[in-house]
Formats: structure tokens, sequence, C-alpha cells
């Protein structure tokens, strides 16, 4: 027999080893992976039933973006450069991996207050599956790339394969700030509504639209605290351009998404004890 | 039996809800109350429990009793584990069960059968475990005809009777019951509550909560009795449900000092 539902306070109890809170939420996440699996199937089936494109539907938002900023960067101004399309793409799959993951983590986590309410199990497992969902979703979205990329006659080289280290430190990162955003959103609401701005603001301050060259050399140290300045660029090397990313850099990022997901994952142990207290 | 004998130990229990933390839901209205401490309107903290203390062994049959407002819903999430004290400790070992919780998670666009599964997943159950009880869960509900139609075009019964057909069909070993359940028509009442002793009879541990006293005393090895979120009597079922009356029939000046 296992000890299913325990709880110690806070505080007094545990003041010693404030890992030991973490760790037993992270065992407890581990145990409900079954769970884990039925949510993120039943993210994708919600998208299917009912709709004709189904997972499409994830896919046309990036790409009806490609085709406007084609239109309007490529044809009308006529300054896109080399395989716009694409190089507009890269940026899009990208920067929609983490608006998509961030937002459906606040709202299916609060679609499950009232089976917060119920059951004792571990409320990680809410962003932690629509995140993965994200991540499927982004799989198909980089297969879609090189279907596109065959056809633009773009050779997709042997970089691509470090499309795997770079997805990985991406979704840390998502699922670090997706973790602490969902569950500051279950008690105020409108933090949602504040992210969805900062998340359309972000997108003109990350290199989804432009090449990181055409913002000033002086403003540049600034520019790059933005880890999506160095992540967009680092998949476009290893997608578009068949080379190797600034590892020093992705390193750098990497390392500071680790330290994102465990802040976003204290955050959210933290607070978790409200979930089921808020009315 | 099991290797515990300890079911559930419970060492002074507080539970706190923080009024502007789980009423307001805005960070306007947050920040405004910041800026302006004084609109603030009375305490903005409570303890639901405030110092419940008890052990359950492997067998007992725990009764909980007490006035609206004691607290006994609240000390049965925490048993659940629904709720984490913030005082004091709470374990409770094995699995936990709470006919109160039917229907977690429920999805109404998945089919019947999905949702038995989501459900189990949601209690912590493993997929082999769901296909061992799948048939007698469905053959329970009834709802064999429309086990593969989506629940969101399930009548609010049919849904009630699959909750109930999983809740019952995991065989918790602590179970947790508040109040007398009638869900369902008349027949499927009969069976729910058939049902439910035949839970009682299975499970290692009870803990109950209800008003009606003799059915306490008649089934519980022994009695609760909370008070304003604190452990006012537990012990021998007579003795307990014995004070409580005294107390119900004329509030002794002694509790209500302690009270206020």
């Amino acid at each position: 027999m296992r000890v299913v539902a325990s709880g110690t306070a806070a505080g007094a109890a545990t003041s010693g080893r404030p890992w030991d809170g973490l760790l037993t939420e992270l065992r407890s996440v581990v145990r409900y992976r079954e769970l884990v699996r039925h949510l993120v199937r039943a993210a994708l089936a919600k998208e299917s039933t009912g709709r004709v494109f189904g997972a499409l539907w994830w896919l046309i938002d990036p790409l009806v973006l490609v085709a406007v900023y084609v239109f309007f960067v490529d044809v009308i101004l006529q300054s896109g450069g080399e395989d716009f399309a694409l190089f507009v793409l890269v940026g899009a799959l990208v920067w929609k991996h983490l608006s998509s993951g961030v937002i459906t983590s606040m709202t299916t986590t609060l679609a499950r207050e009232q089976a917060m309410r119920q059951v004792a199990f571990p409320r990680a497992v809410l962003p932690l599956s629509a995140v993965l969902a994200e991540t499927i979703h982004l799989a198909l979205g980089l297969l879609v790339y090189v279907a596109a990329a065959i056809v633009f006659g773009v050779v997709v080289g042997p970089a691509f394969l470090f499309v795997l280290p770079l997805v990985a430190i991406q979704v840390v990162l998502v699922l670090g700030l997706s973790l602490a955003l969902a569950a500051v959103n279950v008690l105020y609401r409108d933090v949602q509504n504040l992210t969805s701005y900062v998340l359309r603001v972000g997108f003109f301050l990350s290199p989804a639209l432009y090449a990181i060259d055409q913002i000033p050399e002086s403003v540049r140290p600034v520019y790059l605290l933005n880890p999506f300045a160095t992540l967009i660029p680092a998949f476009r090397d290893v997608m578009l351009y068949d080379r190797q990313p600034d590892w020093s850099a992705v390193g750098l990022v990497g390392l500071g998404s680790v330290v994102t997901l465990v802040a976003g994952f204290v955050v959210f142990t933290r607070l978790e004890r409200w979930f089921a207290k808020v009315s | 039996m099991s290797l515990y004998a300890d079911a559930i130990v419970a060492r002074s229990v507080g539970v706190e809800y923080d009024l502007r933390l789980t009423q307001r839901r805005t960070l306007r209205r947050a920040l405004g109350e910041n800026l302006h401490p004084r609109r603030q309107a009375g305490p903005s903290k409570f303890w639901a429990l405030e110092d419940v203390t008890f052990a359950a062994q492997q067998g007992d049959a725990i009764g909980v009793i007490g006035q609206n407002g004691a607290g006994k819903s609240t000390l049965l999430l925490t048993i659940a584990g629904i709720l984490k004290p913030d005082r004091g400790t709470m374990r409770t070992f094995g699995r936990v069960s709470t006919l109160l919780t039917l229907g977690a998670g429920f999805d109404p666009d998945m089919t019947g059968r999905e949702n038995v599964f989501l459900n189990g997943a949601f209690l912590g159950f493993h997929r082999a475990k769901i296909e061992e009880v799948f048939p007698a869960i469905v053959e329970f509900s009834g709802l064999q005809a429309f086990i593969d139609v989506p629940l969101r075009k399930y009548s609010a019964g049919m849904r009630t009777r699959l909750a109930f057909a999983i809740a019952s069909h995991v065989e918790p070993e602590v179970l947790l019951l508040d109040e007398v359940l009638g869900v369902g028509d008349e027949a499927f009442r009969a069976r729910s509550s058939e049902r439910i002793f035949e839970l009682m009879e299975a499970a290692n541990v009870i803990v109950l909560v209800s008003h009606d006293l003799a059915f306490v005393q008649r089934t519980c090895t022994k009695v609760l009795w909370l008070h304003e979120g604190r452990t006012a009597a537990f012990g021998e079922p007579a003795a307990v449900v014995a004070k409580y009356q005294a107390y119900a029939a004329d509030p002794s000046p002694v509790l209500r000092a302690a009270a206020s």
C-alpha cells in the first residue's frame, strides 16, 4: 500500500528542506503519467471533433501569417530577401508554440477547476499536457516546413537534426513560463489578458519577421535578453541555412530555460494549494 | 488487513481560506486594494479548520458530526488530499475515494468509454485496472447502448449513473462519504445505496459525515464531533453522540465561550 494523500503544512514543518515538496510533487506527476497521456489525447481530439480540418487549424495560423508577410514585405515592399516565406515560417512556428503553449496552459488549467475541487491529482499535469499537445503541433509544423522547403527547392541538410536539441530547449522554456502563468492565472484571471498582449508585443520584439542584423548594434545587448532572439535565428540556422547555430549562445539560453522551468515549478507548487479553494 | 495500523493520522490540522486570494479574481481589484488598504472590509482570512486531531486505524468507521459550518466537508476534502493543511499534518494511507467526486474530469467532447478511462486516470488508476473493471462499470450504469456516444449527448441522469458506476467500482481502501447519496431514478437509487453498503463493507476505513445521529451511532466505531473547526470530542460513539446531543439541546456556556 502507498500513501496516496498526504499533506504537510508549508513553512515551519518543512523549512529545513525546501526541495522535499518539489520532489514529492515531481514524483506524483510521474505517477500520473497516464493522466498526462489522456489529457494530451483529449486536447488533440478536441480540435478534430466536428471540424473538417482538425489539427490543420493550428497550422493555418502561422501559414496565414506567412502569406500576409510574403505579400506585404516580398511583393509590396520588395525587401524580403531569399526564401522569405520559409524564413518567416520558421519564426512563426516557434512563436506559435510559445503563444499557444502558454495560453492553452492557462485556459485548460482553469477549465479543470471543477476536477481540482474533486480529486487530488498533481495539478501540474494540466499545463504539462497542454505544452506537450502544442509540441505535437510543432512537430507537425516542422514536417510542413520540410515539405515546403522541398517545394521551394531548399536543401534540408544534416544540420536539420540539431532541431531536436533546439526543440528540447524551447519545450523546457515554454513549460516553465506556462507553469508560472497558469498558476497565477487561477488566482487572478486577468493575467491571461495581460499575457496575450505581452505575447503580441513580444512577437515584434523577436526576430520572427526580420533578421537579427537589422537590429542596431547599440540596442543588441538589450535585445538579446529575449531568449527568442537567440532561439529563432538558431532554428533558422539548422532548418534553412544548413549550418551550426551559435552553440555558446544557445547553451546559455538552454541554461536559462532550465532555471525558468525550476522557477515555474516552484511558483506552481507554491500557489497550487489555493486552487481548490478558489470559488 | 494492511501492513499499516494507522489509516488516517491528523495532527492539529488547520485549513485557511484567504478571501483576498479566493474571492477577488482580477489583478486590478487586488492592486486597488493594496493601494487603498482602508477599503478592505472585515478580515480577509479565516480558518475553516482550526485544530483537528484524530487517528483512524484500519477497520475503523469514523462518523463526523457537528453543526453546519463546523468544517465537516473541509475535513473530508483534506483527508482526500484535495486540500492541503496550512497548519499541522494530515496523512492518509491507502487509496482514497470520495463518492462526492462523481465524474471528476469528465470531458463532454469525449465518448462515455473514453471518459471512463479519463476519469480513472484522474483518480490515479492505471489503464489495466480500468480495463479490468470496465465491463462491470458499463453494466452497472446500464448505458451499454450509449457508451460510444459523446458525453455531450447524455442526459444529466445518464452522466450521474456513469459517474457513480465508475466511483463505485474502483474499490477504495479509504472511503469518504458526505451525507446520504441519492442519485438517479428509483431503481438506480436502490441499486446505488446497496452498492454503497457493499463498498463500506469492502473498504478498510470509512469516514462518514452525517446528521443522522442514530445511523452514525449504529455504523461507526468512533465518532468525531467538530465544532467551529476544532475537535470538540473524539472517541466512543455513544459517549460523543451523547455529548453532542446535550450541547445541541442546551449549548453550554463553556462551549459558547470557547467558540467566541
